[in-house]
């Protein structure tokens, strides 16, 4: 318990111990906690801070993170006033505010404009803020890229890797379904041209609001126990498309009870006949107005700022900025012309030598070594557990290679080992250059999201911000990979196995590739299936001029798809060459034992 | 048509060439099937490999293909890059070698099922660089001369009977004009006047400088356009069985 609780003796007339608290209830040492995170957050705008979260007297997401924000920053001299949804007299407010009038000598206000503290939920005031004020905002759900990535060890390296093409999937999809950007709170905005933001769920009416505020912005989540803030004139653009541009939410009739209009209004339930009016949100705005002391003009909303390439030009110019030894990975042509075929370097792009990775004493695979030129398809074939797919894991980076090198040809006269880039480098490469298709395409799917959404994530991570023309180039792509374009706003989770693995074949090339590795891609599949989709990978290898490592352990795959193989056995290549050699004069004893008890007829 | 170039040396010299298979499967039986192979194919010359079922004839075609690995001598190909061993080459110098320089027509058709006739005879032209409807006109010229009717054109040839599939076969290996080409039985199973039709194939080829080495087992066809005869068998090893 942190509460420094002084029990004063009983020598007053209460029959009770009289608890007096700490000023402002929480005790010095954990405000000063909070105000390092708090610095923190205003030091690096958007960020969001973990801290550790106390308890104060009020369940978890009622305010807590708010509470403690307030409780750190108040002092005697300032004014609070506390809000829900822009009203002052709700039981939310009126009891925040009476806890702060009880435990700290600060005065309390339901005046905006007398206000020095604002803590809200979901609000800000119609009256603009001013430089001497601060808006603390209760948080419940900080992490914008939330519902779209479960993982928060993936959107904390999203958001330290400036990679924010998922958010802008959200956008799309809403486009998709209902013609335009659906989202009318908590709409997710870019803060000083960096970190991807939660503006706690606050209307989009009042997003404009945050953009170039003269006001501090401070967001406390209690229960996720981070803290966020967004420093005064600070830039907060909400992200769109070119051709979808951001719009707030308008109302067209005035309030009831004042007649304001151009402010946020509620929907209020005047009758049991269901009758409704609309009032305005903000209750000392309208208090104001219908008292006549205020007639004020509607409040600017005209800060409408948008973003566009945030996440890959940023991307670009952190590599420059932060990490000195870093490989300047080529520009990819992808953003000028995505599905043109990569231009054909001289020499391997994928050059492995003695390679091997290593589970604890054992070999999951070793000694392995090849080229791979571009147009080149490989195949890796074995029965399970000969490391095929260790070896897969090996070369896209998900396994570390623990002996021997693995050599990637980033630019035209250079090939650079990977295990020498860091984590964004390979993620740019995984953004540009690689594709991997995986043998359950729920795995390299969102299986929720529509297939022109699948198709379009890359395409938006890449910088495309224009929604006509991404969803031109997915059309364009279901056609590639023939699945019925009257189906592009379908989940794969209505598709069959077969469309399954052709949207994510699609997925994975349309921001044309060089490399891609595919574990087992017609594995699974019927075989009328499975041959249409070979002839698909085929033909779209030789247009694209890709190179390809495939991994299966069907022969006939092999010899239809691939020019050269590597035969594994226990972990180790017992042979490679020409496929059709490998095939019909197979010299190691394995692999005899391979084509004789699989290749009958 | 690729153009043949007018160098005097042969197109296809091999010298010396031994192969013998292991069969791991069962207790690491050698069979050895030739040894010391020699011979040339000059451009424009057609040379028949001879020889009893089994003698290693189609072995010879597929080592020359580089199907076959080979176990010592070599085989010097004068290609569109140069010469090249293939006995030794790299995958990727074979690959260029059968892209460039050598066609195949094999006893059997293999192509990926579901592709249509028509554009398995248009591929070997396609992976060359030859724009898609050009291979495809050429492959249908090729296809009518071979009398397969347009209506099949658009199937794939798993559907074909014997003869049809061994007709799309030929078509496919002799549409680029290689400079050597290989035919392995390309008219066992062709009636009359479409063997007739191979020969005025074959023929138009040779007069225009390709080099072939072929099998034939029709004895009809293999007068009418054989040069030279090998007999395979002269290169047979002395021991038919060799412990291991």
């Amino acid at each position: 318990m942190t509460i420094e609780a002084v029990q004063v003796p009983a020598n007053t007339q209460a029959s009770y111990p009289r608890i007096e608290y700490n000023e402002a209830y929480l005790d010095e040492q954990t405000k000063r906690v909070i105000r390092r995170a708090l610095l923190k957050a205003v030091a690096v705008p958007g960020f969001q801070v973990p801290f550790a979260s106390r308890e104060v007297p009020m369940p978890r997401g009622w305010g807590t993170g708010g509470v403690q924000v307030t409780a750190s920053v108040v002092g005697p001299d300032d004014v609070l006033k506390v809000i829900d949804q822009g009203a002052d007299d709700t039981t939310n407010a009126v009891s925040i505010r009476q806890f702060f009038a009880k435990v700290a000598s600060c005065t309390t206000t339901t005046r905006t404009d007398e206000a020095s503290v604002i803590q809200t939920r979901h609000r800000i005031p119609e009256k603009p803020l001013s430089q001497n004020q601060t808006m603390v905002y209760q948080v419940p759900t900080p992490e914008p890229l939330r519902w779209l990535e479960p993982r928060e060890s993936e959107t904390r390296r999203l958001h330290a890797l400036g990679d924010y093409g998922l958010m802008y999937v959200k956008l799309y999809e809403d486009i998709a379904r209902y013609g335009h950007i659906a989202k009318t709170y908590d709409y997710p905005v870019v803060v000083n041209g960096r970190y991807m933001m939660a503006p706690s769920p606050i209307p989009s009416f009042d997003n404009p609001k945050l953009h170039r505020s003269p006001a501090l912005h401070l967001f406390g989540a209690g229960r996720e126990k981070r803290i966020y803030a967004v420093p005064p004139y600070t830039d907060v653009v909400s992200i769109d498309f070119e051709d979808f541009g951001f719009e707030p939410q308008k109302f067209s009739t005035p309030c009831a009870i004042c007649g304001s209009v151009g402010v946020y209004m509620d929907e209020v339930v005047v009758d049991d006949s269901g009758r409704s009016i609309f009032v305005c949100s903000d209750t000392d705005h309208c208090e104001r107005t219908a008292g006549g002391q205020e007639p004020e003009p509607a409040p600017p909303c005209c800060a409408v700022a948008t973003v566009q390439g945030t996440s890959a030009a940023q991307d670009a110019s952190d590599v420059g900025a932060h990490d000195d030894t870093s490989v300047h990975l080529v520009q990819h042509p992808a953003r000028l012309a995505v599905g043109q075929p990569a231009k054909t370097t001289e020499g391997p792009l994928l050059s492995v030598t003695d390679a091997g990775h290593r589970y604890g004493q054992r070999f999951g695979c070793r000694g392995v070594g090849f080229d791979l030129w571009p147009g080149e398809v490989l195949a890796v074939v074995g029965e399970s557990g000969s490391g095929k797919s260790t070896l897969l894991g090996m070369l896209s980076q998900r396994l570390s290679t623990d002996t021997g090198s693995v050599r990637y040809r980033t630019e035209p006269d250079k090939l650079v080992s990977l295990t020498d880039l860091s984590e964004r480098e390979v993620r740019t490469l995984w953004r540009t250059h690689w594709g991997f298709v995986h043998q359950d395409a729920a795995d390299g799917l969102r299986m929720h999201v529509s297939a022109g959404g699948n198709i379009g994530e890359p395409l938006m991570a890449n910088g495309w911000r224009h929604y006509g023309k991404i969803r031109a180039k997915a059309t364009e792509w279901l056609e590639k990979v023939e699945i019925p374009v009257d189906r592009i706003d379908d989940a794969p989770a209505t598709f069959s196995g077969g469309m399954r693995q052709r949207l994510q074949i699609a997925r994975n090339l349309v921001v044309g590739p060089r490399l891609v590795f595919m574990d087992e891609p017609t594995s699974g599949l019927d075989v009328s299936v499975q041959a249409r989709l070979l002839d698909l990978i085929r033909s779209l290898v030789a247009e694209l001029g890709l190179a390809v490592v495939v991994v299966t352990h069907d022969l006939a795959v092999a010899r239809l798809i691939s020019h050269r193989t590597l035969v594994m056995k226990d972990g180790e290549v017992v042979e490679s060459g020409l496929t059709d050699r490998v095939l019909d004069d197979p010299q190691a004893a394995y692999t005899q034992l391979l084509v004789s008890s699989i290749l009958q007829g | 048509m690729i153009s043949i170039p007018d160098t005097p040396g042969p197109v296809l010299s091999v010298h010396g060439v031994d192969k013998t298979f292991t069969m791991h499967l069962q207790s690491g039986q050698r069979l050895p099937v030739l040894r010391g192979l020699t011979f040339d194919v000059g451009r424009g010359e057609c040379v028949v490999l001879a020889g009893e079922s089994g003698a290693g004839k189609s072995s010879v075609l597929k080592m020359v293909f580089g199907s076959y690995r080979v176990e010592a001598g070599s085989i010097m190909l004068d290609g569109a890059d140069g010469p090249v061993d293939l006995a030794t080459a790299s995958p990727r110098e074979v690959l260029a070698a059968r892209r460039d320089t050598i066609g195949y027509v094999s006893q059997f058709l293999r192509a990926v099922p579901r592709v249509p006739a028509l554009q398995v005879v248009a591929e070997p032209l396609v992976a060359r660089g030859v724009p898609r409807e050009e291979a495809h006109e050429r492959a249908a010229g090729l296809l009518s001369r071979l009398s397969i009717p347009g209506r099949l054109w658009a199937l794939p040839p798993a559907t074909f009977s014997g003869g049809e599939q061994q007709r799309v076969n030929i078509a496919r290996g002799f549409i680029t004009g290689h400079q050597l080409l290989l035919l392995d039985e390309p008219t066992a199973s062709l009636d009359a006047r479409n063997r007739e039709t191979v020969v005025e194939l074959i023929r138009a080829e040779l007069d225009r400088g390709v080099g072939m080495l072929a099998i034939f087992h029709d004895a009809d066809v293999r007068e009418a356009v054989a040069d030279r005869v090998v007999d395979v068998e002269a290169f047979a090893p002395q021991l038919a069985l060799v412990a291991p």
